[in-house]
């Protein structure tokens, strides 16, 4: 029985764009989530809602490896417990306050997360590994699907999948490789993040004008009775 | 569409602040999913209507209290409060108008009772980032009004208040926090110089949808000393700094499923206002399972 479509990993964004101290929203096919990186480089992705008041923690603020709410500056430590309380200085919180946390992978420069959190897919991964750059993410009002036909159509690429890795995508450029993925963000809207296996300036400002251009083309095109 | 909750319908709801409306203008606006329309008449009288599909409809009762228009969908709306500091002859009536907020009417509520946040929302207004802790102090529901009171509040209220008339060093304020209806909430406050009566500061909310709300802040005052422009400044700062977190909560509607949200001991007077909710039948405004967000 192969999986449901909603059911593998997704790109939620480039590594080297997350800064050290930072959360950030990130929306997943409709779910809130935050994505944070403490000072030792670790990044972490929750659900976006502190378990005290639902306050959004992508509004919070990293210090050292703990990220604070913003509302009642409830602190937690990488693994999602909180462990203080302003409030109640002197006491220890209990266990069973928590942030949700979710699982996270990397591949080719890109952070991964899967759609379905229980899922017992793998995610993709590198035999051979070398250091990929990122190139840009681009944000377009338009659904998944209607970007995947639009990669193929508009950035005049030639677009090899990547096994297991469904709307990951491979580009050769002259013995450079890029690594394009697409994630759902909801409510219509879509990303693409794209990184390139090498440092290599002239071709990842072209590749990122190609993308600045798909993002024009589809916004030309009229809505689908 | 009007909410067919019975609970929400049957209170006094306000709709528009006292000079908000130029006779012979009118406003439209939307009060638990009704469009309404308040018209202010050449003679200055003002008067609250449905509408229906852009049609002017029935008249509404209407009444004026506390620098607010108050309009009811109900037949059988609960009494406004008794707030005798309104009517003292020697108190300042601020009218501080009203700021529109993208959030559950409960939320907001509950954001006005709360004390654990002065510290990191109105940081060196309302609390001090190193005198985080909030002491004990009780709740209680006071059966002959049903409502709910918080009392024996304090916090530690930092110099650079502008809202402090002392200088020097910060010191403990004391609050008493009333819950009047669902839909409004007030506090009094330790009144510097004039020992032993308090600032009642109110807030009273018009909800248009359960996401989507105006809060309108009206304050009887015993400080001489601030213009009215610093009043209403001061109150607008704070409000806009709980702004950010008031639309930013998840889920939107209040979850009062138990083990949604984890209250400590510092949430005592929330606790207590969803106790109070739940016991209530409201259903206006508070999670649901199958509703989104």
């Amino acid at each position: 029985m192969s999986p449901s479509q909603r059911d593998h990993w997704v790109s939620i964004g480039l590594d080297e764009h997350f800064s050290t101290q930072s959360a950030h929203p990130i929306l997943l096919d409709g779910a809130e989530r935050v994505l944070w990186r403490g000072e030792d480089g670790g990044l972490r992705l929750w659900e976006d809602r502190c378990p005290h008041r639902g306050m959004r923690l992508s509004f919070g603020f990293v210090r050292g490896n703990q990220l604070n709410c913003l509302y009642h500056g409830w602190r937690f430590e990488p693994g999602g417990a909180c462990t203080h309380i302003p409030a109640h200085p002197d006491l220890t919180p209990p266990e069973s306050i928590c942030a949700a946390t979710f699982k996270l992978a990397h591949f080719r420069g890109h952070v991964l997360a899967a759609l379905a959190p229980e899922t017992v897919l793998a995610p993709p991964t590198e035999a051979v590994s070398s250091v990929w750059r990122a190139v840009r993410s681009i944000f377009i009002e338009r659904p998944v699907q209607e970007v995947r036909d639009a990669l193929r159509r508009e950035a005049g690429w030639s677009l090899t999948e990547i096994d297991d890795a469904p709307d990951f995508f491979e580009v050769g450029l002259d013995g450079v490789r890029l690594c394009l993925a697409l994630q759902p963000i909801g409510g219509g809207r879509s990303a693409v993040h794209a990184s390139m296996d090498r440092s290599d300036r002239e071709r990842r400002l072209d590749a990122a004008r190609r993308l600045v251009a798909l993002r024009t083309a589809l916004r030309g095109v009229k809505e689908i009775a | 569409m009007q909410t067919t909750d019975p609970v929400a319908l049957n209170q006094w709801l306000p709709c528009a602040y006292a000079g908000q409306v130029a006779p012979g203008q009118s406003l439209d606006t939307m009060l638990l999913g009704q469009p309404i329309r308040v018209i202010a008449h050449d003679a200055g009288d003002l008067s609250a209507h449905r509408l229906e599909d852009g049609v002017l409809g029935a008249a509404l009762p209407v009444t004026e209290k506390f620098e607010l228009l108050f309009t009811t969908l109900g037949d059988d709306p609960r009494p406004l409060p008794l707030i005798p500091e309104f009517d003292e002859d020697d108190r300042r009536i601020v009218n501080c108008g009203g700021v529109g907020v993208n959030a559950s009417p409960f939320r907001i509520i509950e954001n006005f009772l709360d004390m654990a946040h002065f510290c990191f929302v109105h940081t060196d207004i309302l609390g001090a980032v190193d005198q985080t802790e909030v002491l004990s102090y009780k709740t209680e529901h006071r059966a002959d009004v049903d409502e709910v009171w918080a009392t024996e509040c304090q916090f530690f209220q930092p110099a650079a208040s502008k809202h402090a008339a002392t200088e020097g060093a910060g010191q403990m304020t004391d609050y008493t926090y009333r819950v009047m209806s669902p839909f409004s909430v007030m506090l009094y406050k330790t009144a510097y110089g004039a020992s032993g009566r308090n600032d009642a500061i109110c807030l009273f909310v018009q909800p248009k949808t359960e996401t989507s709300c105006i809060a309108y802040p009206p304050m009887a005052l015993l400080d001489a000393e601030s213009s009215n422009t610093e009043m209403v400044d001061f109150q607008q700062t704070i409000f806009l700094q709980d702004r950010i977190i008031l639309e930013n909560q998840r889920p939107k509607l209040l979850p009062l499923t138990p083990h949604a949200e984890i209250p400590t001991r510092a949430d005592l007077s929330s606790v207590a206002f969803r106790r109070w909710l739940k016991a209530s039948g409201v259903a206006f405004g508070l999670w649901r399972p199958g509703h989104h967000h």
